[in-house]
């Protein structure tokens, strides 16, 4: 699957590594809705550095990604507002 | 939903209001074209922009820096001056100035990290740029109807979510670059108040203190010089006194 993350680019993720990848996905939501920055900023830091270990998609790659994640240096409050945005265009 | 999957939806709705699609596919890949050119364009100046900020943060901490330097030495003539309470109002300024350098660190290093995402961001739209540059004349030399749909909304749905991305990373430069420049421009009024100063602008009480002391110092010295000096002979020597007498002598 291709993993954007926001600010740095398009991963291919291989499929072994999708299982781990969701498992923290669902943590990092829980981590937003509780308001539980380091948690969240440190499953953050370890979700992008298992989509980091994908190969990079070559700029003639024009596929969508199939999952996004904020910036690297994102902080709870910018994801807050990025997801207020989801409410504003349903 | 997952976070990701979430953010991925709004990349998607952002992305499609980046980009509309016309009704013949090689108008769509035209237009968004343009659109990548134009968003080019605009992450350039925003590093531009961006750099501005940051100049203008470094001429005002290079200002702080030479004010406090001199607000040291201030305070150390008033110490050998025996003024304390010149020394105290020097080193209270300089306190000033060194809690505002701080700041303007902190947000020299943020505009810093701005700077270089916004000039990675460039960097990989102009990569993809030129891809979908050769990617649209391959569509269109081999174009057929049938196809062209499906390979155009392939193209343009990658190419939109990078715009999509970057758009974020302009706008977050922006506000940013404002919120900078607000501080800046508070800074820059607070420095014109004098309040940062150091103490040699004209017209500041503290440099002409001690300026009056520098002066009385070397006023009583000279004074003491004299007054020994004319201790040796005993008699003030009448200087005026001779010549008052001499002339009636003559006029007789």
């Amino acid at each position: 699957m291709i993993v954007r993350i926001l600010g740095d680019g398009q991963y291919e993720l291989p499929e072994n590594m999708e299982p781990e990848f969701e498992r923290l996905d669902n943590h990092l939501i829980a981590h937003v809705e509780d308001g539980d920055e380091e948690a969240f900023r440190r499953e953050l830091a370890e979700l992008i550095g298992i989509v980091q270990q994908g190969s990079e998609v070559p700029d003639d790659d024009f596929r969508p990604s199939d999952a996004v994640l904020p910036s690297p240096n994102a902080s709870l409050a910018d994801v807050q507002e990025l997801l207020s945005e989801e409410q504003a265009n349903p | 939903m997952s976070l990701t999957k979430r953010l991925s939806t709004i990349l998607k709705a952002k992305a499609s209001k980046a980009l509309d699609k016309a009704e013949d596919p090689r108008e769509t890949l035209d237009y968004s074209y343009q659109r990548m050119l134009e968003q080019l364009t605009q992450v350039r100046r925003g590093v531009a922009d961006v750099a501005t900020s940051r100049k203008r943060l470094e001429l005002q901490a290079n200002q702080l820096t030479q004010s406090g330097a001199k607000l040291e030495e201030q305070a150390r003539q008033a110490v050998a001056q025996n003024r304390e309470d010149l020394a105290r109002e020097a080193l209270s300024r300089r306190a000033g100035i060194v809690q505002q350098l701080q700041d303007l660190k902190t947000q020299h290093d943020q505009l810093d990290a701005q700077e270089s995402q916004l000039t990675q961001a460039s960097q990989r739209l102009q990569a993809k740029v030129e891809s979908f540059r050769t990617r649209k004349e391959t569509i269109k030399a081999t174009y057929t109807a049938a196809q062209a749909t499906t390979k155009v909304n392939e193209a343009v749905s990658g190419i939109s979510e990078e715009m999509g991305d970057v758009g974020m990373a302009i706008q977050r430069a922006e506000d940013k670059t404002a919120q900078m420049q607000a501080r800046a421009g508070a800074l820059d009024e607070l420095m014109a108040s004098g309040a940062l100063d150091d103490l040699s602008a004209p017209g500041d009480h503290i440099q002409a203190e001690l300026d009056r002391g520098l002066l009385t110092v070397g006023v009583d010295a000279e004074l003491e010089r004299m007054k020994a000096e004319l201790g040796k002979g005993s008699t003030p020597k009448s200087l005026g006194a001779a010549p008052v007498d001499a002339a009636p002598e003559e006029a007789k």
